[in-house]
């Protein structure tokens, strides 16, 4: 996926899909890089320490229940987990995508007149960020494999983390696995990943995670489905 | 060799050329230069000591494989950081045509986008090495 335009990034804050509401959105990174530069360096001398990250989100005020005032007020005085992820220019299958662990931090409403009412939020890492792909997105109706997606293989200690939102729909369960494979499942069958499947009853996010090593091609498989039709979004990375 | 024009510039990170993602970009040189003025000067008096330097990059990132944006993020966490040229008249090095060649990490790494514009990225990369200007 090469360089894109801005329009039709798709912004996905838990299970509920923010880009209808949003005009803006920004992402950073900071590492901490301490000097250790001597006497005896000629230039500079840098080690590499954790990192932080922040988010911007920048919309349109929509008092309606369930918009986005609604949203980002639930978070004040909010202190769990919440996800942020961003596919930018676009959230098809396939799409890189940025997945945050956040909290929010602050959330102005602004007016000026002539304009409309605008509301933005800022947000803060609270656990690790991932560079990841987009696995899914769509109207699941039955069980089905999706496409697999070449992410790369995960050593043993590094965290491979998935995000399954539900969306809305009408439904009564849905099983869901991410699945592995070396080779696409050309030679090497899909596989569930051990300890990555959930079955999901309602609307929300199954934050799934492996510390276990994990082959570069996975793919999004429902195991189990009951009901008509469900919206999903699944994301999927390596936390670095 | 003439003054050159933004576009002529090649820049690579590791193996990885990014010129065609890359808009804007500044190759900053500090020098430190502690002052050392008595009473009997007059004017400031200053020596020269070692040096830093950062290496700033904006542009578009390309999400695909093995390009911009996967070679940035990739180092996050990366302690040995990444070799980086900067050729401002972008030939190889020669006499009229230097190349500023060094070791960077990742201090910051922004991804942006509003409606109506395209996706747009910037880093800053410091120096952990020395900066050598090649001319040959």
């Amino acid at each position: 996926m090469a360089k894109t335009a801005a329009h039709g990034t798709k912004v996905w804050f838990d299970q509920y899909l923010l880009e209808s509401y949003l005009t803006a959105a920004r992402q950073r990174l900071n590492q901490a890089l301490p000097v250790v530069t001597t006497f005896d360096d000629i230039g500079p001398r840098r080690v590499v320490d954790n990192y932080d990250v922040e988010a911007e989100l920048s919309g349109l005020f929509d008092g309606d229940s369930a918009a986005l005032d609604a949203r980002f007020w639930a978070l004040i005085g909010d202190g769990a987990d919440h996800y942020l992820s961003i596919p930018w220019g676009s959230g098809l299958i396939g799409s890189i995508v940025y997945d945050h662990v956040v909290s929010a931090r602050e959330r102005p409403i602004e007016a000026q007149l002539g304009q409309a009412i605008l509301l933005n939020g800022t947000f803060v890492a609270r656990g690790g960020t991932s560079r990841g792909i987009v696995l899914r997105n769509g109207a699941v109706t039955g069980t089905e494999n999706a496409a697999g997606q070449n992410l790369g293989t995960t050593a043993s200690g590094q965290t491979f983390r998935a995000l399954f939102r539900v969306i809305s729909g009408t439904f009564t369960s849905v099983a869901i696995a991410i699945q592995e494979s070396s080779d696409n499942g050309a030679g090497d069958p899909y596989a569930t990943i051990s300890g990555m499947t959930a079955t999901v009853t309602a609307a929300g996010i199954t934050v799934l995670t492996t510390t276990a090593a994990t082959e570069a091609w996975k793919r999004f498989s429902v195991t189990a489905f009951t009901g008509t039709s469900v919206s999903v979004r699944q994301t999927a990375g390596r936390v670095v | 060799m003439a003054k050159q024009p933004a576009k002529n510039i090649n820049i690579a990170i590791g193996a990885v050329v990014i010129e065609d993602d890359v808009s804007s970009s500044r190759l900053g040189i500090t020098q430190e230069v502690p002052e050392v003025t008595s009473y009997a000067d007059a004017g400031p008096r200053r020596v020269v000591g070692n040096y830093d330097w950062s290496l700033g990059l904006e542009g578009f990132p390309d999400f695909a494989s093995g390009q911009s944006d996967a070679t940035l993020f990739a180092l996050v966490g990366d302690a040995d950081g990444a070799a980086s040229a900067y050729d401002p008249t972008g030939a190889a090095a020669g006499a009229n045509d230097p190349n500023y060649d060094g070791t960077i990490v990742l201090e910051s790494y922004e991804i942006a986008g509003a409606v109506g514009g395209p996706v747009t990225f910037s880093a800053s990369l410091p120096g952990t090495s020395a900066l050598t200007r090649a001319v040959a």
